[in-house]
């Protein structure tokens, strides 16, 4: 076990909630987990379970109508709930930095790369003019960016998608931030791409050892990438532990169905859309289901899933945990 | 750029050649007779009115009049006043910075104002800031400018006695005209400089509000629908996470991009500004085209009229060229 004063974040029971017209919509409910410094948590789970809203809460970018509430949600010693505008600022670019899914869209189309990127070293280090440009070029050529000095006059729609994602990790090293949050990082992108942009992740993290909070709805990504791994369901954590722990020895039945979707290694990609998936939808979340949130779906569901919501249970000494009344037997690596 | 320029340029002088024919055609159809109502209804017998016909060109065909117009302005003859014997682009010229300084004045003004107040209601959106400047700018857009000037004229003028209610410039001060515009030229002065500059500033004020007014109310709308739209854009989130203070992701990130549809407004409007400029100057008595345009179709002065038309639009074609230019440089996508 990791000491408990290591933690760089530490979630626990958060709760994220929108006022909406048909009342307030729980899309998060109960979240907890940590991460450590330098190590890589990948979350997943399907479109509309929550991911992104809670990375947005971790960094405050929420828009007003959300409501967040938590017991417990500290970075380093620092209390997020209780932080005033100014400290979050600080805090802002750089110790947490965050890239996101659509680089296209994430890059700012009426200032030049050379701006965007010089804008954050300038506010975070600040330096006389030659000092910032000198040092975004370093960051440029070291995303992996040829002829930096020049693409630092480019504007964004001159870049293709895989640069600008380039761009958007140069911004979000430049301070070399303690805790980085890749939102869907390479969904936009194509295959070729998606690889050398989460290589290049792996490379920026151990130079800096920075913590990475990779989310993505690709399960197969994250056994790439994280040392451990948090399952989200309708704003749930439905299981969570090591990364080897959870896919050699999945526990809750969503998990199966997740990684029953992943192309085996004889599959190739092109096979992806004739593999199971897990069939029905997303409960609605204004009109959830009782019990479990994953019963409508599930093919074990048993009278008690319908009626209560199960608590996590703990299997070995890992933190392996699963939500679910009738969790899978253990079972050998496939 | 250039190619973007000269296909413009094509459409510009198309643009000119529909605008002669209206100008040249529309004051015909008004009714009333220019020699008539130059040689006044009594002291016209039929032998000076056929004289007088003649010498102004008007006994010959619409047609060959027409193309004796367009021959004398190519040549840069754009006519004599009737009225005042003077040449039209003299008149014009000597008109022209009036305007252009109301104009500029007027549209500065509602910039000055319009764009922080769309801005601000934008950042409250749905909150007291904002309504209350959506509904102050509805009612400016929707206000008729002659009744809107006497109001000013009446409070600042006549109750308050601020300001003066006509004219450029009190008749005790004497000024050179070197550029025309009266802001400047009391500044040149040798004598009496700021006396003279703040009388000008003060004649300047009122009928430049009174003009500013609508553009005032549409900049505030646009810019506040504009930066509404901007707000939610993915770049502003990025801007946020970088650590910028809520003021500078809106005024750096948020302004540069949502400018751009309100530059193209802005541009529009320097043409209706001289729609405007009639009815102001009418009010104001401003010495500017708009008050000569008005007196010349009054007196049915055709080569005042049809001249001053060609000119005005002309004006408003390089001012939009102008505006292109300026949107290329907010819009680096344009550039390509
Ligand atoms: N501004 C908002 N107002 C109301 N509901 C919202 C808002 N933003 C998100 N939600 C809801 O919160 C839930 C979680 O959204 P979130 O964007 O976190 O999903 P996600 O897991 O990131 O999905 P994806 O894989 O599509 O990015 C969704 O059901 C969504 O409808
Ligand atoms: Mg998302």
């Amino acid at each position: 076990m990791i000491l408990e004063k290591e933690v760089l974040l530490k979630v626990e029971n958060l709760n994220i909630s929108f006022e909406s017209m048909r009342g307030d919509l729980h899309a998060v409910r109960d979240l907890s987990f940590e991460v450590y410094p330098g190590e890589t948590l990948g979350i997943v789970g399907e479109s509309g379970c929550g991911k992104s809203i809670t990375s947005l809460a971790i960094m405050d970018l929420l828009p007003a109508t959300a409501k967040v509430d938590a017991s417990h949600f500290y970075f380093k010693n620092q209390n997020l709930l209780t932080m005033n505008e100014k400290e979050k600022a600080k805090i802002r670019g750089s110790e947490i930095a965050m890239i996101f899914q659509d680089p296209m869209t994430s890059l700012n189309p009426s200032f030049t790369v050379g701006y965007q990127l010089m804008e954050t070293i300038k506010l975070h280090f600040g330096g006389s003019k030659i000092q910032i440009k000198e040092k975004a070029i370093h960051l440029l050529t070291q995303v992996g960016i040829p002829s930096a000095e020049t693409r630092l006059k480019s504007y964004p729609h001159q870049l293709s998608g895989g640069m600008s994602q380039r761009v958007m990790i140069a911004i979000a090293i430049a301070c070399k931030p303690k805790l980085l949050i890749a939102d869907e990082p390479t969904t936009a992108l194509d295959v070729t791409i998606q690889a050398q942009i989460l290589s290049l992740l792996n490379d920026l993290q151990k130079e800096y050892n920075m913590a990475i909070i990779l989310i993505t709805h690709d399960i197969a990504v994250v056994a790439q990438m994280a040392e451990r791994i948090l399952v989200m369901y309708s704003g749930e954590c439905v299981e969570a532990g090591l990364i080897k722990e959870v896919i050699n020895n999945r526990k809750h039945p969503y998990t199966e169905g997740l990684l029953a979707s992943l192309p085996s290694s004889q599959n190739s990609r092109q096979h992806r859309a004739k593999l199971p998936s897990i069939p029905g939808l997303v409960p609605d979340l204004a009109n959830r289901p009782s019990g479990c949130q994953f019963n409508p779906r599930c093919k074990y569901t048993a009278n008690i899933c319908k009626e209560n919501n199960p608590d996590h249970i703990s299997f070995d000494s890992n933190n392996h945990i699963v939500k679910c009344h009738t969790p899978l037997a253990n079972q050998e690596a496939t | 750029m250039i190619k973007f320029l000269l296909e413009k340029l094509g459409v510009l002088s198309l643009t000119f050649l529909g605008v002669s024919i209206l100008s040249f055609s529309l004051i015909r159809f008004v009714p009333g007779d220019p020699v008539l109502l130059l040689l006044g209804e009594r002291g016209a017998s039929p032998e000076l009115y056929a004289k007088m016909k003649k010498d102004m060109g008007l006994d010959k065909p619409l047609v060959s009049q027409y193309g004796q117009f367009v021959g004398n302005v190519l040549q840069g003859d754009f006519g004599t006043s009737v009225v005042s014997k003077q040449p039209v682009t003299e008149e014009f010229l000597d008109r022209f910075p009036a305007t252009l300084e109301l104009g500029i004045t007027a549209l500065t003004f509602a910039i000055i104002f319009g764009i922080p107040f769309g801005i601000f209601a934008a950042i409250y959106r749905n909150k007291f800031p904002d309504y209350t400047i959506m509904g102050v700018a509805l009612i400016g857009y929707s206000m008729p400018i002659f009744w809107w000037g006497l109001v000013l004229i009446l409070i600042f003028s006549v109750t308050l006695g601020l300001t003066p209610v006509a004219g450029r410039l009190s008749v005790m001060f004497d000024i050179e005209h070197v550029t025309g515009f009266m802001l400047i030229d009391t500044l040149l002065s040798p004598e009496d400089k700021w006396p003279a500059f703040l009388d000008a500033l003060k004649h300047l004020i009122l009928p430049a509000i009174a003009m500013g007014t609508i553009p005032l109310a549409v900049i505030a709308r646009m810019t506040r629908s504009s930066m509404l739209e901007v707000i939610s854009e993915d770049y502003m989130r990025t801007a946020k996470a970088k650590g910028l203070s809520r003021f500078k992701v809106v005024a750096i990130h948020g302004l540069r991009n949502a400018l751009i549809p309100v530059v193209t407004i802005i541009g529009l409007m320097f043409g209706s500004i001289i729609t405007g400029a009639i009815l102001t100057e009418t009010i104001f008595s401003w010495p500017g085209i708009g008050k000569w345009m008005v007196a010349s179709v009054t007196a049915r002065d055709y080569p005042v009229i049809q001249g001053g038309i060609l000119f005005i639009a002309g004006m408003i074609i390089i001012i939009n060229l102008l505006i292109d230019v300026m949107y290329i440089v907010v819009n680096p996508k344009m550039r390509g």
